[in-house]
């Protein structure tokens, strides 16, 4: 699904990635964890297309990331990327005319779970209902692959919660990746199959999040804490 | 299709409220000229009311700037360049949004203008009158008006490419969007030059202009050659092409 060989982007005062080697399979929740300026956006950026690897090469379902595979990649940024003016409904009639994998009939089901209504103006939202639109938006689309970038960053519980809910009920085993980064593990430990620890632009673990806990007799939050704490 | 007219809309919707102030200062400034009939000299009265028509130029190199800078400012960059679309249907999207915004807002100060001083506009070509009769002017404003039309599509085509450009460095992009805006001026005046002699077979047409000697309108016909408005079209079009290419290919979002 995604290949990723000797990834290196160097921004004018830090080196991001250094040198990432990463295969993303179909069918798991990948958990990309590391504490802030770990790189962790950057690399999601890279694979939605938003970035440009200075060294490497990135190949999202054998093509290298850009139009085609924009198509087939969903991506939710950790900031307030849709127009503020318009409303919920505006704003999935806007991004359903844009994907041909829109499902039309899963965004009232998905909104009415989120205690969402088109009606809504989006600049009227709270910052929680924000997220959890962006997550309708990116969860209702056919695709392969989800990237999810903070999803769960400065929300309460309640938003929180709803998120992770949302995540394992939309995720489709059989045919989807999600990847999803974060620095608040513990609400989400029980999502992953595979977890990915990124620390200065490098891969510090990779493996499965079973193994792991196997391995070192501790829950992928408490590993994350002894690692980056 | 769908995905054009969303993001018609959406460039419409979102610029709106730039074209109500410009409609809004202009007719302010028609109505409190108006206020004035009769006690400032019509000829005054008529001369500053054709103000909005200059102040337009500035609105528009605001407004081609605005289009492309707001998406940056509220973040919204991200959602337009993860979308699966051509580069040429945003930009041109974008271009076709300044292009219509303009033709509308001419239209509405046209309109506000001749309203409001329609007695002192009659008054002043009174004794042109019978030479408008004669429809000279039919044939000639279309072709002025297309000659002018060019190049302001390509002026917004310009400042388009050189917000493009200027995302493409970290640091003093205002100072960058400038620095292109002028260099690319001075490469398409350069490289038109360079193509149109290959043009010269393209046919000439005539522009009738009238002037004004001893006290009669007179008009005098100019043969002008298309080349080098083919030429810099095809230049300013190459450029623009250039633009859509590092929107796809080279911007990034740090």
């Amino acid at each position: 699904m995604v290949e990723i060989t000797g990834l290196v982007k160097v921004y004018p005062d830090t080196r991001a990635l250094d040198g990432i080697d990463l295969t993303i399979d179909s069918g798991k929740i990948y958990g990309l964890l590391g504490p802030n300026g770990s790189g962790k956006s950057t690399l999601l950026k890279c694979i939605a297309g938003l970035l440009r690897p200075d060294q490497g090469q990135i190949k999202v379902f054998g093509q290298r990331p850009g139009r085609v595979t924009k198509a087939k990649v969903a991506y939710l940024p950790e900031i307030d990327y849709l127009y503020r003016w318009m409303t919920i409904g505006e704003i999935i009639n806007f991004v359903a005319a844009m994907y041909p994998d829109w499902r039309e009939d899963k965004v009232d089901e998905l909104l009415k779970n989120m205690n969402l209504t088109k009606e809504q103006k989006i600049n009227s939202l709270s910052k929680g209902m924000r997220a959890r639109l962006k997550l309708v938006i990116a969860m209702a689309r056919e695709t392969e692959l989800v990237l999810l970038d903070e999803p769960l960053s400065g929300l309460d519980p309640s938003s929180r919660g709803k998120i992770v809910d949302m995540i394992l009920s939309e995720f489709r085993s059989e045919r989807q990746s999600v990847i999803l980064s974060t620095h608040e593990v513990g609400e989400t430990e029980n999502l992953y199959d595979e977890v990915i620890f990124l620390d200065k632009g490098t891969i510090r673990i990779m493996d499965q999040a079973e193994k792991l806990r196997q391995n070192h007799g501790l829950s992928i939050n408490d590993l994350f804490r002894e690692v980056f704490l | 299709m769908k995905a054009f007219w969303q993001l018609l809309r959406k460039e419409l919707l979102a610029q709106r409220w730039a074209v109500g102030i410009l409609l809004g200062l202009s007719f302010v400034w028609h109505l409190l000229l108006y206020s004035k009939i009769g006690i400032w000299y019509p000829q005054a009265i008529l001369s500053l009311g054709l103000i909005p028509f200059f102040f337009i130029h500035l609105w528009i190199l605001w407004i081609s700037i605005q289009v492309y800078r707001t998406e940056w400012a509220e973040d919204t960059a991200y959602l337009l360049l993860s979308l699966p679309v051509s580069s040429w249907l945003i930009t041109g999207v974008k271009l076709l949004t300044v292009v219509l915004y303009t033709c509308f807002s001419l239209l509405v100060i046209a309109a506000s203008y001749f309203t409001f001083f329609r007695g002192e506009i009659i008054s002043a070509i009174q004794p042109y009158l019978m030479y408008l009769e004669t429809g000279w002017y039919k044939r000639d404003l279309i072709n002025i008006g297309l000659i002018l039309f060019i190049f302001f599509v390509g002026s917004i085509m310009l400042i388009h490419f050189s917000y493009i450009c200027s995302r493409m460095v970290n640091r003093l992009r205002g100072l960058v969007l400038i620095w292109v805006f002028l260099l690319s001026n001075w490469v398409c005046s350069q490289l038109a030059n360079l193509i149109e002699p290959l043009l010269n077979w393209l046919p000439t047409f005539g522009v009738d202009l009238p002037y004004v000697e001893f006290g009669n309108l007179m008009l005098r016909e100019y043969r002008i050659p298309s080349s080098p408005f083919v030429s810099y079209i095809l230049v300013v079009f190459g450029l623009f092409a250039l633009g859509n290419w590092l929107w796809e290919k080279q911007i990034e979002l740090a």
